[in-house]
């Protein structure tokens, strides 16, 4: 099901699949195929392959609509009808008359990636004009657009709005811009018809605008119906580090693991009070929950929580000497006060041993 | 398309230069490594750490460097005493809540800015404070004029300004300027803004009063440097960054990838270079991974 901004549809197409058949050439077709399923459930209208895609995979599954990258002449040959309702192909490939007669005989639909460099392309927008006159072409990929930015990103936004075909974009990440940019033109409704993503930004030279920022942004920046299950992007976070053999860092937003812990006095006050006081969204909407941890920055509330939290019976009264405790140590340490280190602390005190 | 605009000669504490509506303007890095990310949970700086992360600040010509939060106390509070004593070139401030006692350890501590937070949002004001707009605007200028009255330069934090009606916001920006409020921060304090709200609201409130504006940024949704970008071509000239864009959940505005885009995308230069920011980067880097 296509984003709905308005009256205007919006597709994503994500690209991931070949990225990361790039960095591990040992995923199985079952683990790829697991991956292309929560992909589709998590809000992807269309998985992007290619032919190694096609060599791992022993079948496509029937619920999920592909496109297949055409990246040769010869990936043509392997064109599999009615299973891909589109081809994507670089601007260099439509170049080769061959190929092109080949796309006129099999009535395929093409999306023709188009890279936009840098200001100076703004004017080689117009070309894609040119290709509203071949049937085959039902879209243009603009990928790149790196510097898009005001004010260029506005006049950019008016050109591909004069574009005669279908505008599919696919930010590259170069300047740390391309999920705003996706979120910006796919939160405008009428300005593209697909919006090209990677998970976790995978792929390329920069990486590419991620899925899970894009679908996020979309559902509660500009509060437009998601129809995918986006509880699944913990579940993909997980897949996607043992197929890519990467580390997600801690802090990525929206999947890393630690993005809903907190610590400091003043917000986990906040956070007890409200959650929404110091947290965008409730963390269950990406499959994730929340955790009190204890550390320099904790007060004496977190503590109280901390016990209650872990069930610790002890009296209040220690709560200072338990606070202090956990500053000291979290400096000493360099790190947050694991739980069974609490536990052991509640126990001597309980025992009336010194603190350690 | 981008015009290629004047740039000047950097200097000594001045990052780089843009335009605002045709005009020049300065770009003033506040590092807030050692205060909100720090607040990464998990991670905790020691004395000596704070004190070679501020050194480290300092050598690369970051404009304020925000040191911590008095208040806390104990080996914080002493690590920004001994910071206040370097006088380094960048200028020092330390993050208050808005109250009176707070803002007495920063005046004790002899630090050059006194930053005053002030929750900005009905949802901050009522779950949080318990409290109602008025209250917030009394405790403001009561505030902003004690800090004042010590002869202090103040700067006033809109906290969760992004979720903040934003006549209200205004009204925080009036009252703060009138008490002699130097620089304003709009804090998205939950990384809820797109580039294009950024820019409309931060024009909004540069052209309604006249006080240096400055933005806060959160990484929740992978926009902190595109909402720091759109927020000085709206007009602000006070940029929030943390190294490695450390903070609270998916953390703060990132330094380097901030000057990179600003390199890039407004066309200026950006002093110092980006390969000396990423040498010092690294080297923090290093004292904030670095476990006992």
């Amino acid at each position: 099901m296509p984003v709905k901004v308005g009256d205007h549809y919006s597709f994503i197409i994500d690209r991931t699949i070949p990225e990361l058949l790039k960095t591990n050439g040992d995923i199985t077709g079952r683990e790829l195929q697991e991956f292309i399923l929560i992909l589709a459930r998590s809000g992807v209208d269309y998985v992007e392959v290619n032919s190694s895609a096609l060599a791992v995979l022993e079948y496509l599954p029937n619920t999920v609509s592909f496109i297949f990258r055409v990246e040769k002449p010869e990936d043509l040959y392997k064109y599999k009808g009615s299973r891909f309702p589109y081809c994507v192909m670089d601007y260099d490939l439509v170049q080769d008359k061959t190929l092109t007669k080949r796309f006129s005989r099999i009535k395929m639909k093409a999306i023709v990636e188009f890279e936009f460099t840098g200001p100076g392309d703004l004017q080689k927008l117009e070309l894609i004009n040119g290709y509203a006159g071949w049937r085959w072409v039902d879209a243009v990929r603009i990928s790149g657009l790196s510097h898009a930015f005001l004010p260029e990103w506005h006049q950019v936004v008016e050109a591909v709005r004069k574009l005669k075909v279908k505008v599919d974009i696919c930010p590259h990440n170069r300047y740390y811009l391309a999920s705003s940019t996706a979120l910006e033109l796919t939160g405008k409704g009428d300005t593209i018809d697909f919006v090209t993503v990677a998970f976790s930004g995978m792929g390329g030279l920069y990486g590419f605008a991620a899925l899970e920022e894009l679908v996020m942004g979309l559902k509660v920046i500009k509060k437009v119906e998601i129809p995918g299950d986006t509880a699944l992007f913990s579940h993909l976070s997980k897949l996607y580090q043992d197929l890519s053999k990467r580390c997600i860092k801690n802090n990525k937003a929206i999947i890393g693991s630690s993005i809903f812990k907190y610590e400091s006095g003043i917000h986990a006050d906040g956070i007890e009070k409200n959650p929404l006081t110091y947290e965008p969204f409730d963390p269950g909407m990406v499959g994730q929950t929340r955790k009190l941890v204890l550390g320099k920055h904790s007060g004496s509330r977190s503590v109280i929580s901390k016990l209650k939290e872990l069930n610790l019976g002890i009296r209040e009264e220690y709560t200072s000497l338990i606070l202090e405790w956990v500053r000291r140590s979290s400096v000493q340490l360099k790190r947050e006060i694991y739980d069974y280190e609490l536990a052991r602390l509640c126990q001597r005190l309980t025992n009336g041993l010194p603190l350690i | 398309m981008i015009m290629n605009w004047p740039v000047f000669a950097s200097a000594s504490l001045t990052v780089c230069r843009s335009y605002k509506y045709g005009g020049i303007m300065e770009i003033r890095i506040i590092d807030t490594t050692l205060r909100d990310g720090e607040q990464q949970p998990g991670l905790a700086l020691d004395f000596n750490d704070k004190i070679e992360i501020a050194k480290l600040l300092n050598s690369i010509g970051i404009y304020q460097i925000e040191a911590g939060i008095l208040a806390i106390g104990g080996e914080e509070k002493k690590s920004i005493e001994k910071i206040v004593e370097l006088k380094l070139n960048s200028r020092i401030s330390a993050w208050n809540r808005m109250n009176i006692s707070d803002i007495q350890h920063s005046i004790d501590c002899g630090v050059d800015i006194i930053h005053i937070s002030v929750p900005s949002s009905d949802l901050q004001i009522a779950a949080k404070l318990k409290k109602d707009r008025k209250w917030i605007l009394d405790q403001l200028k009561r505030c902003v004029y004690f800090a004042r009255e010590y002869g202090f330069t103040v700067n006033v934090g809109m906290e969760d300004a992004s979720r903040a009606d934003l006549a209200f916001l205004l009204e925080l920006c009036s009252h703060a300027f009138a008490e002699g409020a130097q620089m304003i921060r709009y804090a998205d304090t939950v990384g809820i803004l797109s580039p294009e709200r950024i820019l409309a609201e931060i024009s909004y409130l540069k052209t309604a009063v006249p006080v240096d504006l400055g933005f806060h940024g959160h990484n929740d949704f992978g926009l902190a440097v595109a909402n720091s970008l759109a927020a000085v071509q709206g007009g602000a000239n006070y940029v929030d960054c943390t190294i490695g864009g450390i903070g609270e959940r998916a953390g703060n505005c990132d330094y380097l990838q901030f000057m990179k885009a600003v390199k890039e995308c407004l066309q200026v230069k950006v002093n110092p270079g980006l390969e000396t920011i990423k040498q010092v980067e690294q080297e923090i880097m290093k004292i904030l991974s670095a476990k006992a």
